[in-house]
């Protein structure tokens, strides 16, 4: 089945709530992280950093906030 | 945390030594990443960067998986530009497909009233209500290739079919079409003409105006990009510091 609407995707196919679960907001010096809960192998919680939110230039170039990167909370 | 340093210690027991432990430990963190205790810290900076990305959300929120700018995310940032007296300058670079109308319009009410210098450079996009925040500041830049795409107000959603609702809409578009008058030099009439007009969009009313077409259509100020727009904002503060004559000092 093709669909045309001019209504936005996720008003027709509604997300999983579990989704937003995943990700939470994370207060550094500076500004805020936006981190993914990743389950671990040892069943400990990684969380990984998805995006960091700051209006300071210099923060961008911080190895410690480059997204990809595992964070501890 | 100043706190911690004042107060004399109560009970120098437990709660004390597990924080010392945990200090001890994200320090030792910090070695096995980066080999070394501290990290180097470069000078701050003068200009702060906000970036405006994918859609800006409103009050619903938008799946995850969705690139968004919320406002809770940049209002703060933008009060904390305002307030800090270390931050002489606000770049912000935008690249949105807009989004919620009272959203956007609180961004661009938020920007235009910085007592800072501010500049925008639309890189890619800045359509629908991107367009009323970049032209919020006090100076605007569009990349060669940007596009900015103006059309009227919409909504998706469950709409009650009433001539309210119409009217509704109507004034909300005119907040819109108001605001951007008030802060770029395109006429009331000209911009309305690119909003409603036929013919230019797939299945739907509005334009999109590319980079040079939107300086010449007056909406943006110079065709640019980051390095003009650093240099504008480098130039803007010069201007904005208190002029300080040559006996200033001695005064002091």
């Amino acid at each position: 089945m093709i669909l045309y609407t001019y209504q936005a995707q996720e008003s027709i196919f509604p997300v999983d709530e579990q989704e937003y679960n995943k990700q939470q907001l994370v207060d550094i010096p500076g500004g805020q992280l936006l981190v993914e809960r990743e389950e671990g192998e040892m069943g400990g919680v990684n969380y990984r950093i998805v995006r960091l939110l700051s209006t300071d230039p210099n923060m961008y170039l911080d190895q410690r906030y480059t997204p990809g990167q595992y964070f501890q909370i | 945390m100043s706190d911690v340093s004042n107060s004399p210690q109560p009970t120098p027991s437990n709660p004390n030594q597990e924080g010392k432990d945990q200090k001890e430990s994200g320090i030792l963190d910090k070695i096995q990443q980066l080999g070394q205790t501290n990290v180097p810290q470069m000078d701050q900076s003068n200009i702060h960067v906000l970036t405006i990305i994918g859609q800006i959300e409103g009050h619903m929120q938008l799946p995850p998986q969705n690139k968004t700018t919320k406002y809770e995310h940049i209002i703060p940032q933008l009060v904390a530009a305002e307030q800090n007296p270390k931050i002489e300058g606000l770049l912000i670079i935008l690249n949105t497909v807009g989004g919620d109308v009272e959203a956007g319009l609180a961004l661009a009410e938020m920007i235009s009233s910085m007592s800072k210098p501010t500049v925008t450079l639309v890189l890619g996009g800045g359509h629908s209500i991107g367009v009323p925040i970049a032209v919020a500041a006090d100076y605007s830049f569009i990349a060669e290739t940007a596009t900015m795409t103006i059309h009227p107000v919409r909504l998706t959603g469950l709409v009650i079919g009433v001539p309210q609702t119409f009217e509704y809409l109507d004034k909300m578009q005119d907040r819109v079409v108001s605001f951007v008058t008030r802060h770029s030099s395109i006429s009331e009439e000209n911009f309305k003409e690119l909003m409603l007009s036929k013919g230019n969009l797939t299945r739907d009313i509005g334009s999109n105006v590319v980079g040079k077409d939107a300086v010449s259509y007056g909406i943006i100020n110079e065709v640019g990009g980051i390095g003009q727009a650093i240099k504008k904002l480098n130039e803007m503060i010069e201007q904005n510091r208190p002029q300080s004559p040559g006996n200033g000092d001695v005064v002091q």
